[in-house]
């Protein structure tokens, strides 16, 4: 009794940083977006804290109170609660530094294929344009510069990247760039549309060791798969690919399949899931296969997006309900569902979700794109986008300290609309990218419907998160 | 009050235990990055 005084005298603050979500039976899902607490509660602590909102003072049952203080929604007050969030930020920002920094060189913006939801657009289709031997060797130089005198200590990860950086005009500059990193010790992921790499086995093969990963493309089934990728021709691309990574896959090179699906596709994939285990490619060690969504960086040529939310429902719908595991397959891009769907059906979503200060890599500037422009991008998806460049290193290295210091200090912190919000923990502000095309700032959110994207998912679910807590 | 997730799996009291793959997935590769790795 007199720890209950106590707290009403000492104050009894609920966070702001808070979801509710009234359940049919009267009762309250609350998911907690500073302490990542996902709870639900009795009608009455409801209504306690409809009270405590509106700053009115409440009685609470002191085991309840004490749960409430636990699981991160009451504190004594709301200085008391911006000093739990500033230390987990602070936090996350040390854990960060431990994370592999990434360099991705593109030795060309080229491609050989007209995906039709290409984010890069038009910069793919101009005339051929590769790397000089010499820019190779300056990106190498840059990049020891940026490890030594921003991120020293940092693990990093190379990945070529492009336009497609497997064609057979760039291969001398591939090969130059695989010898720079077998002599740094770097090891090397691959970005390719897989329609040339028999071409390059000379040059992977004995490279094996190098090789992290090579991530190759497959919408589909053929039909769904060739009219998505196509060569500039028109031809369908989907025969070439499977004939060179089952090569890949015999040699041992670790293979993932990525599958980007939107609205066109989705339905196709219990398909293509058939046809890659008929192939017998889910045997092998060496393989493996992610679903990525499209997604709407920009606002050029992107029909048929899936949000979040419209994807998770459609796999549980063809992959055996709310419960069911998927079967073969990870699912990456999830934002703003990462979190709540990890908990809530953890069989969808298995990864679990740190809070999300930053939408990605790009924020904190963890992550380097080097083309053949002689530029250096933060971000993988404004490549070429010359005003999104924050320095060069050909013909001499330098990183232009304004444009690095906007990606390196945004945050949910340091977004204005986002310093409030209840869900920006959740988002992490959103794609920084996506938000300096829509407004030409990188300093706005870009929240793509987030709150609905949750209210829809909650909606859904809400039989399925009746039945985890019976009344 | 039922809690769907557990107390030791809060943010506030580990923010990033085990889910370093959450970091690397960016999006365009998601990659394994093995800590042998420079």
């Amino acid at each position: 009794m007199r720890a209950y005084v106590y707290l009403v005298v000492g104050g009894m603050y609920l966070t702001r940083r808070l979801l509710t979500y009234p359940l049919p039976d009267g009762r309250w899902l609350l998911i907690n977006t500073l302490s990542g607490a996902i709870d639900i509660i009795a009608p009455a602590v409801a209504e306690a804290l409809k009270q405590l909102l509106q700053n009115e003072r409440v009685s609470l049952d002191p085991a309840i109170e004490t749960r409430l203080r636990e699981r991160g929604y009451l504190f004594d007050n709301p200085a008391h609660e911006d000093r739990r969030f500033q230390e987990l930020f602070s936090t996350m920002m040390e854990r960060r530094k431990r994370e592999p920094v990434q360099f991705a060189i593109c030795p060309t913006y080229s491609c050989n294929l007209r995906c039709t939801y290409c984010f890069e657009g038009d910069l793919t289709a101009g005339p051929l344009r590769a790397m000089s031997p010499e820019q190779v060797r300056n990106a190498f130089v840059a990049i020891e510069t940026i490890r030594r005198e921003r991120h020293p200590g940092a693990n990093a990860h190379l990945i070529l990247f492009g336009g497609e950086p497997l064609m057979r005009p760039v291969k001398p500059c591939v090969a130059l760039i695989l010898q720079e990193a077998e002599l740094r010790g770097f090891g090397v992921g691959v970005v390719t549309n897989g329609v040339q790499i028999e071409d390059f086995l000379d040059l992977l093969l004995p490279k094996k060791r190098l090789i992290r990963q090579i991530q190759v493309t497959i919408d589909g089934p053929q039909e769904v798969h060739d009219r998505r990728r196509p060569f500039k021709s028109g031809r369908g691309s989907f025969s070439r690919i499977v004939r060179n990574v089952e090569v890949l896959l015999q040699e041992g090179l670790p293979i993932t399949i990525r599958i980007n699906v939107d609205r066109e596709n989705i339905s196709s994939l219990p398909n293509l899931m058939a046809y890659l285990e008929d192939c017998g490619w889910t045997l092998y060690p060496n393989f493996s296969c992610y679903i990525f969504p499209v997604t709407a960086y920009t606002d050029s040529n992107q029909t048929g997006i899936l949000a979040e939310d419209e994807v998770l429902s459609e796999l549980q719908r063809m992959f055996g309900g709310v419960g069911g595991q998927m079967p073969g397959f990870a699912l990456y891009g999830f934002k703003v569902l990462g979190h709540v769907a990890s908990v809530l059906n953890p069989s969808s979503l298995p990864l679990r979700m740190p809070p999300l200060f930053t939408y990605c890599e790009a924020n904190g500037l963890r992550y380097f794109a080097f083309g053949p422009d002689g530029l250096i991008y933060p971000c993988g998806q404004g490549v070429g986008r010359q005003p999104l460049a924050i320095g060069r290193f050909h013909p001499v290295f330098e990183l232009w300290e304004d444009r690095c210091a906007l990606w390196e200090r945004r945050s949910v912190l340091t977004v204005p609309q986002c310093q409030s919000c209840p869900l920006a923990t959740l988002c992490g502000g959103g794609c920084a990218f996506g938000a300096w095309v829509r407004t030409g700032s990188l300093m706005e959110p870009n929240c793509q419907g987030s709150p609905q994207v949750l209210d829809r998912y909650i909606d859904r679910m809400i039989s399925h998160i009746m039945h985890l807590a019976p009344m | 009050m039922t809690s769907l997730n557990k107390d030791r799996d809060l943010w506030i009291a580990d923010p990033s235990g085990g889910r370093a793959l959450a970091y690397t997935a960016s999006c365009c590769l998601n990659i394994q990055i093995r800590s042998s790795d420079r």
